[in-house]
Protein backbone atom coordinates (compact mmCIF):
# COMPACT_ATOMS: atom_id res chain seq x y z
CA UNK A 1 0.00 0.00 0.00
CA UNK A 2 1.32 3.02 -1.14
CA UNK A 3 0.90 6.52 0.94
CA UNK A 4 -0.12 9.97 -0.29
CA UNK A 5 1.60 12.82 1.83
CA UNK A 6 -0.18 16.05 0.96
CA UNK A 7 -1.36 18.63 3.27
CA UNK A 8 -4.57 19.47 0.84
CA UNK A 9 -6.32 17.91 -2.17
CA UNK A 10 -8.21 20.13 -3.65
CA UNK A 11 -9.93 20.15 -6.75
CA UNK A 12 -10.71 22.38 -9.59
CA UNK A 13 -13.34 24.98 -8.88
CA UNK A 14 -17.15 23.26 -9.30
CA UNK A 15 -15.68 19.64 -9.62
CA UNK A 16 -16.71 17.32 -6.82
CA UNK A 17 -14.01 15.17 -5.15
CA UNK A 18 -14.24 11.36 -5.76
CA UNK A 19 -12.82 9.16 -3.12
CA UNK A 20 -12.38 5.36 -3.69
CA UNK A 21 -15.20 3.36 -6.23
CA UNK A 22 -18.01 0.64 -5.89
CA UNK A 23 -17.10 -1.28 -3.69
CA UNK A 24 -14.32 -0.31 -1.86
CA UNK A 25 -13.85 0.50 1.92
CA UNK A 26 -12.61 3.91 3.42
CA UNK A 27 -11.38 3.30 6.65
CA UNK A 28 -10.95 6.29 9.40
CA UNK A 29 -8.85 5.12 11.83
CA UNK A 30 -9.30 4.91 15.43
CA UNK A 31 -8.67 8.77 17.13
CA UNK A 32 -9.01 10.13 14.02
CA UNK A 33 -11.27 13.49 13.43
CA UNK A 34 -13.09 14.86 10.72
CA UNK A 35 -13.43 18.64 11.45
CA UNK A 36 -16.13 20.45 9.24
CA UNK A 37 -15.49 24.71 9.27
CA UNK A 38 -13.85 24.45 12.37
CA UNK A 39 -16.41 21.92 14.56
CA UNK A 40 -15.68 18.33 15.26
CA UNK A 41 -17.61 16.18 13.16
CA UNK A 42 -16.72 12.52 13.63
CA UNK A 43 -13.94 10.61 15.33
CA UNK A 44 -12.92 7.12 14.40
CA UNK A 45 -13.96 5.44 17.26
CA UNK A 46 -16.82 2.98 15.95
CA UNK A 47 -19.23 5.09 18.30
CA UNK A 48 -22.89 4.83 17.49
CA UNK A 49 -24.24 7.35 15.53
CA UNK A 50 -27.77 8.72 15.95
CA UNK A 51 -27.91 11.95 14.35
CA UNK A 52 -31.62 11.60 13.95
CA UNK A 53 -32.71 9.94 16.54
CA UNK A 54 -34.32 11.47 20.31
CA UNK A 55 -31.91 12.11 22.65
CA UNK A 56 -31.78 8.86 25.29
CA UNK A 57 -32.28 10.86 28.30
CA UNK A 58 -35.70 12.96 28.72
CA UNK A 59 -35.85 16.83 29.85
CA UNK A 60 -32.26 16.75 29.55
CA UNK A 61 -32.88 20.86 29.36
CA UNK A 62 -34.90 21.08 32.08
CA UNK A 63 -37.36 22.61 30.56
CA UNK A 64 -40.12 20.62 31.75
CA UNK A 65 -41.45 20.54 35.34
CA UNK A 66 -45.76 19.59 35.09
CA UNK A 67 -46.11 18.82 38.79
CA UNK A 68 -44.28 22.10 39.80
CA UNK A 69 -41.49 24.59 39.59
CA UNK A 70 -40.38 24.47 42.92
CA UNK A 71 -40.48 22.28 46.26
CA UNK A 72 -39.51 22.65 49.06
CA UNK A 73 -38.28 20.55 52.20
CA UNK A 74 -37.21 17.58 50.44
CA UNK A 75 -35.76 14.89 52.42
CA UNK A 76 -36.26 12.04 54.78
CA UNK A 77 -39.01 10.16 53.17
CA UNK A 78 -39.14 11.95 49.95
CA UNK A 79 -37.91 9.50 47.10
CA UNK A 80 -39.84 10.81 43.83
CA UNK A 81 -40.65 13.16 41.29
CA UNK A 82 -41.26 16.74 42.87
CA UNK A 83 -40.58 19.46 40.51
CA UNK A 84 -39.04 18.77 36.47
CA UNK A 85 -39.97 15.60 34.86
CA UNK A 86 -38.22 12.44 34.61
CA UNK A 87 -35.97 13.91 37.12
CA UNK A 88 -36.49 11.66 40.44
CA UNK A 89 -35.04 12.25 44.29
CA UNK A 90 -34.02 9.54 45.87
CA UNK A 91 -33.00 8.91 49.27
CA UNK A 92 -32.29 6.30 52.01
CA UNK A 93 -31.57 5.61 55.33
CA UNK A 94 -32.87 8.99 57.92
CA UNK A 95 -31.23 12.12 56.39
CA UNK A 96 -31.80 15.07 57.95
CA UNK A 97 -30.74 16.89 54.93
CA UNK A 98 -33.07 18.80 53.38
CA UNK A 99 -33.70 20.72 49.87
CA UNK A 100 -35.82 23.35 47.84
CA UNK A 101 -36.28 21.51 44.76
CA UNK A 102 -36.56 23.52 41.94
CA UNK A 103 -36.50 24.59 38.19
CA UNK A 104 -33.99 27.51 38.28
CA UNK A 105 -32.96 30.05 35.23
CA UNK A 106 -29.07 29.86 36.48
CA UNK A 107 -27.81 28.33 33.26
CA UNK A 108 -24.63 28.54 31.87
CA UNK A 109 -24.50 31.35 29.06
CA UNK A 110 -24.68 30.83 25.49
CA UNK A 111 -25.33 27.40 25.14
CA UNK A 112 -29.08 27.95 23.77
CA UNK A 113 -30.45 26.85 27.59
CA UNK A 114 -33.19 27.89 29.48
CA UNK A 115 -33.24 26.23 32.80
CA UNK A 116 -31.55 23.65 34.84
CA UNK A 117 -32.50 21.41 37.89
CA UNK A 118 -31.33 23.14 41.35
CA UNK A 119 -30.64 21.73 45.07
CA UNK A 120 -30.60 24.54 47.20
CA UNK A 121 -29.91 23.08 50.72
CA UNK A 122 -32.08 24.76 53.49
CA UNK A 123 -31.62 22.21 56.24
CA UNK A 124 -27.93 20.98 57.29
CA UNK A 125 -26.20 17.87 58.08
CA UNK A 126 -22.42 17.79 57.95
CA UNK A 127 -22.78 14.74 60.04
CA UNK A 128 -24.54 12.23 58.20
CA UNK A 129 -25.55 8.53 59.64
CA UNK A 130 -23.97 5.67 58.20
CA UNK A 131 -26.93 4.16 56.69
CA UNK A 132 -28.01 7.61 54.59
CA UNK A 133 -27.65 8.79 50.84
CA UNK A 134 -29.15 11.25 48.93
CA UNK A 135 -28.91 11.33 44.35
CA UNK A 136 -30.81 12.09 41.39
CA UNK A 137 -31.53 10.31 38.60
CA UNK A 138 -33.15 9.36 35.55
CA UNK A 139 -34.27 6.20 35.33
CA UNK A 140 -35.26 4.25 31.61
CA UNK A 141 -37.12 1.48 29.37
CA UNK A 142 -34.95 -1.22 29.07
CA UNK A 143 -36.66 -1.27 25.29
CA UNK A 144 -34.88 1.98 25.04
CA UNK A 145 -31.45 1.18 25.54
CA UNK A 146 -31.11 -2.27 23.40
CA UNK A 147 -28.76 -0.17 21.26
CA UNK A 148 -26.27 -0.02 24.47
CA UNK A 149 -25.72 -4.08 23.40
CA UNK A 150 -25.28 -4.88 26.79
CA UNK A 151 -24.91 -8.62 28.33
CA UNK A 152 -22.80 -9.13 24.79
CA UNK A 153 -19.75 -8.86 23.72
CA UNK A 154 -20.32 -6.15 21.79
CA UNK A 155 -21.64 -3.72 25.01
CA UNK A 156 -20.87 -0.47 24.09
CA UNK A 157 -19.24 1.97 26.14
CA UNK A 158 -21.45 4.60 27.39
CA UNK A 159 -20.51 8.46 28.22
CA UNK A 160 -22.89 10.83 30.46
CA UNK A 161 -22.43 14.75 30.02
CA UNK A 162 -23.86 17.65 31.78
CA UNK A 163 -23.32 21.13 32.94
CA UNK A 164 -22.70 21.01 36.83
CA UNK A 165 -22.56 24.02 39.34
CA UNK A 166 -22.19 23.67 42.99
CA UNK A 167 -20.75 25.68 45.82
CA UNK A 168 -18.96 22.47 47.32
CA UNK A 169 -15.99 21.59 45.22
CA UNK A 170 -14.19 18.41 45.28
CA UNK A 171 -15.16 14.99 43.91
CA UNK A 172 -18.83 13.67 42.95
CA UNK A 173 -19.85 10.38 42.02
CA UNK A 174 -21.77 9.45 38.83
CA UNK A 175 -23.12 6.10 39.07
CA UNK A 176 -24.92 3.64 36.50
CA UNK A 177 -26.85 0.87 37.27
CA UNK A 178 -28.45 -2.02 35.65
CA UNK A 179 -32.05 -2.71 37.60
CA UNK A 180 -32.61 -6.07 35.78
CA UNK A 181 -29.74 -7.38 36.93
CA UNK A 182 -28.12 -5.51 39.78
CA UNK A 183 -25.23 -4.13 38.20
CA UNK A 184 -23.16 -0.90 38.39
CA UNK A 185 -20.32 0.75 37.95
CA UNK A 186 -19.12 4.34 39.17
CA UNK A 187 -17.12 6.95 38.31
CA UNK A 188 -16.20 10.48 39.93
CA UNK A 189 -15.96 13.68 38.28
CA UNK A 190 -14.21 16.68 39.86
CA UNK A 191 -16.24 20.24 40.85
CA UNK A 192 -12.85 22.59 40.43
CA UNK A 193 -14.41 25.99 41.32
CA UNK A 194 -17.59 26.78 43.82
CA UNK A 195 -20.77 28.43 41.91
CA UNK A 196 -19.45 27.77 38.57
CA UNK A 197 -20.56 26.35 35.65
CA UNK A 198 -18.24 23.15 34.28
CA UNK A 199 -18.96 20.82 31.69
CA UNK A 200 -18.54 17.22 32.55
CA UNK A 201 -17.81 14.42 30.47
CA UNK A 202 -17.64 10.74 32.11
CA UNK A 203 -16.98 7.69 30.12
CA UNK A 204 -18.07 3.88 31.20
CA UNK A 205 -16.76 0.77 29.41
CA UNK A 206 -19.76 -1.58 28.08
CA UNK A 207 -20.76 -4.00 30.22
CA UNK A 208 -20.60 -7.55 28.49
CA UNK A 209 -22.60 -9.30 31.29
CA UNK A 210 -26.19 -8.95 32.20
CA UNK A 211 -29.06 -8.03 29.39
CA UNK A 212 -31.57 -5.52 30.06
CA UNK A 213 -35.10 -6.38 29.53
CA UNK A 214 -36.31 -5.38 26.04
CA UNK A 215 -39.47 -4.18 27.55
CA UNK A 216 -41.14 -1.01 29.45
CA UNK A 217 -39.98 -1.94 32.79
CA UNK A 218 -37.23 0.09 34.87
CA UNK A 219 -33.82 -1.32 33.61
CA UNK A 220 -31.18 1.63 33.73
CA UNK A 221 -30.46 4.39 36.04
CA UNK A 222 -27.98 7.40 36.16
CA UNK A 223 -27.39 8.46 39.50
CA UNK A 224 -26.02 11.95 40.37
CA UNK A 225 -25.27 11.46 44.27
CA UNK A 226 -25.76 14.56 46.34
CA UNK A 227 -24.51 12.66 49.40
CA UNK A 228 -23.61 9.55 51.05
CA UNK A 229 -23.29 7.92 54.96
CA UNK A 230 -20.50 5.49 55.24
CA UNK A 231 -21.95 2.44 54.40
CA UNK A 232 -21.61 3.76 50.49
CA UNK A 233 -18.82 4.92 50.99
CA UNK A 234 -15.55 2.48 52.63
CA UNK A 235 -14.84 0.68 49.85
CA UNK A 236 -12.73 1.02 47.19
CA UNK A 237 -14.93 2.81 44.40
CA UNK A 238 -16.38 0.36 42.04
CA UNK A 239 -15.15 1.34 38.46
CA UNK A 240 -15.28 -1.65 36.52
CA UNK A 241 -19.07 -2.53 35.97
CA UNK A 242 -19.96 -5.97 38.39
CA UNK A 243 -22.26 -6.38 40.95
CA UNK A 244 -23.50 -4.38 42.94
CA UNK A 245 -21.38 -3.66 45.88
CA UNK A 246 -22.78 -1.46 48.31
CA UNK A 247 -19.96 0.03 50.15
CA UNK A 248 -18.19 0.93 47.00
CA UNK A 249 -20.92 2.66 45.68
CA UNK A 250 -19.93 6.39 46.66
CA UNK A 251 -16.41 5.87 47.77
CA UNK A 252 -15.30 9.35 47.98
CA UNK A 253 -18.84 11.71 47.49
CA UNK A 254 -18.61 14.97 48.80
CA UNK A 255 -21.53 16.29 50.70
CA UNK A 256 -23.67 18.77 49.19
CA UNK A 257 -25.96 18.77 51.85
CA UNK A 258 -23.31 20.41 54.73
CA UNK A 259 -24.47 24.10 54.87
CA UNK A 260 -27.84 25.89 54.28
CA UNK A 261 -25.10 27.99 51.77
CA UNK A 262 -24.77 25.11 49.22
CA UNK A 263 -26.61 24.87 46.69
CA UNK A 264 -26.22 21.98 42.97
CA UNK A 265 -27.41 22.53 39.72
CA UNK A 266 -26.62 21.09 36.52
CA UNK A 267 -28.61 20.66 32.66
CA UNK A 268 -28.21 19.99 29.17
CA UNK A 269 -27.67 16.62 30.02
CA UNK A 270 -26.73 13.84 27.15
CA UNK A 271 -26.55 10.08 26.98
CA UNK A 272 -24.66 9.18 24.66
CA UNK A 273 -23.65 5.26 23.60
CA UNK A 274 -19.59 5.58 22.52
CA UNK A 275 -16.40 7.08 24.00
CA UNK A 276 -16.31 10.52 23.48
CA UNK A 277 -14.39 13.49 24.56
CA UNK A 278 -15.07 16.96 25.40
CA UNK A 279 -13.79 17.85 21.85
CA UNK A 280 -15.74 14.86 19.90
CA UNK A 281 -18.86 15.09 21.91
CA UNK A 282 -22.13 15.14 19.72
CA UNK A 283 -23.45 18.18 20.15
CA UNK A 284 -26.89 18.81 22.77
CA UNK A 285 -29.85 18.13 20.34
CA UNK A 286 -32.05 20.68 21.53
CA UNK A 287 -35.81 19.76 21.21
CA UNK A 288 -38.93 21.63 20.79
CA UNK A 289 -40.71 22.39 23.96
CA UNK A 290 -43.67 20.26 22.62
CA UNK A 291 -41.26 17.19 21.64
CA UNK A 292 -39.92 17.52 25.18
CA UNK A 293 -43.34 17.68 26.99
CA UNK A 294 -44.90 15.13 24.81
CA UNK A 295 -41.56 12.45 25.25
CA UNK A 296 -42.07 13.50 29.19
CA UNK A 297 -45.84 12.36 28.84
CA UNK A 298 -45.45 8.76 28.41
CA UNK A 299 -44.24 8.66 32.08
CA UNK A 300 -46.23 11.87 33.94
CA UNK A 301 -49.57 13.70 32.78
CA UNK A 302 -50.95 16.60 34.47
CA UNK A 303 -54.37 18.22 33.22
CA UNK A 304 -55.65 21.51 34.54
CA UNK A 305 -52.49 23.69 36.55
CA UNK A 306 -49.17 22.98 34.93
CA UNK A 307 -45.76 23.94 35.00
CA UNK A 308 -47.33 26.66 37.49
CA UNK A 309 -49.63 27.89 34.80
CA UNK A 310 -53.36 27.90 35.66
CA UNK A 311 -56.24 27.15 33.38
CA UNK A 312 -59.20 28.95 36.14
CA UNK A 313 -62.12 27.70 36.75
CA UNK A 314 -65.14 26.14 35.33
CA UNK A 315 -62.76 24.63 32.39
CA UNK A 316 -63.69 20.98 31.15
CA UNK A 317 -61.12 17.66 32.12
CA UNK A 318 -63.94 15.68 30.16
CA UNK A 319 -67.28 14.51 29.50
CA UNK A 320 -68.95 11.37 31.86
CA UNK A 321 -72.16 10.59 32.90
CA UNK A 322 -73.96 10.21 36.23
CA UNK A 323 -73.73 7.02 38.29
CA UNK A 324 -77.33 5.38 39.95
CA UNK A 325 -75.62 6.10 43.60
CA UNK A 326 -76.67 9.74 43.42
CA UNK A 327 -72.79 10.36 44.30
CA UNK A 328 -70.36 9.84 41.26
CA UNK A 329 -69.94 10.63 37.83
CA UNK A 330 -67.33 8.98 35.97
CA UNK A 331 -65.48 11.42 33.93
CA UNK A 332 -63.96 10.11 30.74
CA UNK A 333 -60.34 12.00 30.16
CA UNK A 334 -57.90 11.27 27.27
CA UNK A 335 -54.44 11.18 27.33
CA UNK A 336 -52.40 13.52 25.23
CA UNK A 337 -49.88 10.51 24.13
CA UNK A 338 -49.71 6.61 25.14
CA UNK A 339 -48.84 6.16 28.48
CA UNK A 340 -45.77 3.88 29.35
CA UNK A 341 -48.27 1.34 31.00
CA UNK A 342 -51.86 1.30 32.50
CA UNK A 343 -51.89 3.93 35.12
CA UNK A 344 -53.07 2.91 38.56
CA UNK A 345 -53.53 6.28 40.45
CA UNK A 346 -54.29 9.70 40.03
CA UNK A 347 -53.51 12.97 42.22
CA UNK A 348 -55.04 15.97 43.11
CA UNK A 349 -55.41 18.96 45.27
CA UNK A 350 -56.92 17.62 48.14
CA UNK A 351 -59.90 19.92 48.07
CA UNK A 352 -63.39 19.03 46.89
CA UNK A 353 -64.65 22.13 45.63
CA UNK A 354 -61.35 22.89 43.48
CA UNK A 355 -63.70 20.90 40.61
CA UNK A 356 -67.32 20.84 39.62
CA UNK A 357 -69.46 18.84 37.62
CA UNK A 358 -71.83 20.60 35.39
CA UNK A 359 -75.10 19.06 33.31
CA UNK A 360 -77.84 22.29 33.03
CA UNK A 361 -75.94 23.89 36.04
CA UNK A 362 -72.91 23.41 38.03
CA UNK A 363 -72.59 22.13 41.16
CA UNK A 364 -69.16 22.10 43.23
CA UNK A 365 -67.78 18.68 44.28
CA UNK A 366 -68.31 17.08 47.69
CA UNK A 367 -65.28 14.88 47.04
CA UNK A 368 -62.05 15.04 45.90
CA UNK A 369 -61.76 13.12 42.11
CA UNK A 370 -60.89 9.49 42.61
CA UNK A 371 -59.32 7.04 40.32
CA UNK A 372 -61.98 4.31 39.05
CA UNK A 373 -60.23 2.69 36.14
CA UNK A 374 -57.72 3.12 32.94
CA UNK A 375 -55.73 2.34 29.53
CA UNK A 376 -52.95 3.80 28.59
CA UNK A 377 -54.32 6.03 25.99
CA UNK A 378 -57.53 6.78 28.64
CA UNK A 379 -58.98 6.93 32.31
CA UNK A 380 -62.13 7.53 34.13
CA UNK A 381 -62.50 9.15 36.73
CA UNK A 382 -64.82 9.47 39.77
CA UNK A 383 -66.25 12.59 40.15
CA UNK A 384 -67.69 13.26 43.61
CA UNK A 385 -71.26 15.19 44.48
CA UNK A 386 -73.22 13.47 46.72
CA UNK A 387 -75.80 16.72 46.81
CA UNK A 388 -76.56 17.05 42.86
CA UNK A 389 -80.21 16.90 41.72
CA UNK A 390 -79.00 15.83 37.83
CA UNK A 391 -80.21 12.00 38.12
CA UNK A 392 -78.56 8.69 36.75
CA UNK A 393 -77.52 8.67 33.16
CA UNK A 394 -76.87 12.21 32.62
CA UNK A 395 -74.14 13.31 30.38
CA UNK A 396 -72.41 15.95 32.78
CA UNK A 397 -69.05 17.57 32.45
CA UNK A 398 -65.84 17.40 34.63
CA UNK A 399 -64.13 20.68 35.19
CA UNK A 400 -62.08 22.47 37.00
CA UNK A 401 -63.70 25.09 39.54
CA UNK A 402 -60.22 27.13 40.78
CA UNK A 403 -57.11 28.34 39.79
CA UNK A 404 -55.33 25.47 40.80
CA UNK A 405 -57.14 22.88 40.37
CA UNK A 406 -55.34 19.64 38.44
CA UNK A 407 -55.27 16.20 38.39
CA UNK A 408 -51.97 14.17 38.22
CA UNK A 409 -51.55 10.72 36.34
CA UNK A 410 -48.39 9.30 36.99
CA UNK A 411 -46.61 5.71 35.92
CA UNK A 412 -42.86 7.22 36.42
CA UNK A 413 -40.57 4.37 36.55
CA UNK B 1 -46.16 14.34 53.45
CA UNK B 2 -46.26 11.01 55.42
CA UNK B 3 -48.70 8.57 54.21
CA UNK B 4 -50.66 7.76 57.55
CA UNK B 5 -53.35 5.18 55.85
CA UNK B 6 -55.08 3.84 52.60
CA UNK B 7 -58.91 3.91 52.86
CA UNK B 8 -60.99 1.59 50.41
CA UNK B 9 -63.54 4.04 49.22
CA UNK B 10 -65.50 1.34 46.87
CA UNK B 11 -64.72 -1.53 44.38
CA UNK B 12 -65.04 -1.14 40.76
CA UNK B 13 -67.65 -3.39 39.56
CA UNK B 14 -66.66 -3.56 36.27
CA UNK B 15 -63.11 -4.30 36.84
CA UNK B 16 -63.60 -5.67 40.38
CA UNK B 17 -60.79 -3.60 41.50
CA UNK B 18 -60.89 -1.96 44.99
CA UNK B 19 -60.13 1.88 44.54
CA UNK B 20 -58.27 3.26 47.84
CA UNK B 21 -57.49 6.85 48.98
CA UNK B 22 -54.24 7.53 50.59
CA UNK B 23 -54.65 10.01 53.50
CA UNK B 24 -51.55 12.09 54.03
CA UNK B 25 -50.22 13.46 57.35
CA UNK B 26 -52.62 16.15 57.63
CA UNK B 27 -55.46 14.09 57.23
CA UNK B 28 -56.24 14.83 53.79
CA UNK B 29 -56.47 13.10 50.91
CA UNK B 30 -54.24 14.13 47.66
CA UNK B 31 -54.70 10.88 45.50
CA UNK B 32 -56.07 7.38 45.34
CA UNK B 33 -55.03 4.32 43.35
CA UNK B 34 -56.29 1.12 42.82
CA UNK B 35 -55.43 -2.19 44.48
CA UNK B 36 -52.91 -2.70 41.58
CA UNK B 37 -50.85 0.67 42.15
CA UNK B 38 -47.10 -0.40 42.75
CA UNK B 39 -46.75 2.09 46.19
CA UNK B 40 -49.68 0.79 47.76
CA UNK B 41 -48.30 -2.43 47.41
CA UNK B 42 -45.56 -2.08 49.00
CA UNK B 43 -46.83 0.03 51.82
CA UNK B 44 -49.36 -3.34 52.24
CA UNK B 45 -46.53 -5.19 52.26
CA UNK B 46 -44.77 -3.17 54.51
CA UNK B 47 -47.14 -3.31 57.10
CA UNK B 48 -48.65 -0.36 56.27
CA UNK B 49 -52.36 0.69 57.70
CA UNK B 50 -54.92 -0.26 55.01
CA UNK B 51 -58.74 0.49 56.59
CA UNK B 52 -61.14 -1.81 54.57
CA UNK B 53 -64.22 -1.07 56.00
CA UNK B 54 -66.17 0.76 53.40
CA UNK B 55 -68.10 -1.04 50.69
Amino acid sequence: MSTLNVDKVDPSTGTALEIGTSGDTITVPSGATFVVAGTTEITGTNNVQRPNAKPLIINGNCAISQRSTSVAGVGDGDTGFHTLDRWRFSEGGTPSTEFTMSQSTDVPSGYGFSNSLKMDCTTADASLNASDSMMLQQRFEGQNLQLLKKGTSNAEKITVAFWVKSTVTGTYILELQDSDNIRNISKTYTISSADTWEKKVVNFDGDTTGALGNDNGNSFEINWWLQSGTDFATGSLQTSWGARTTDARATGQVNTGSSTSNDFLFTAVQLEVGEYTSATLPPFQHESFGDNLARCQRYFTQFGKNQGVTVGSSKTYGMGITNNDDLNSFVHIAFPTTMRTIPTSITQTGVASDYNIRAVSTDACTGVPTFHSATPDAIILGFVNSVHSFGSGVVIRGQTNADDSFIGVDIEL
Amino acid sequence: MTILRYELIYTNPETNKKIYAKIDSDGKSYSSCSEDNKDFKEWKENGGTVIEEAD
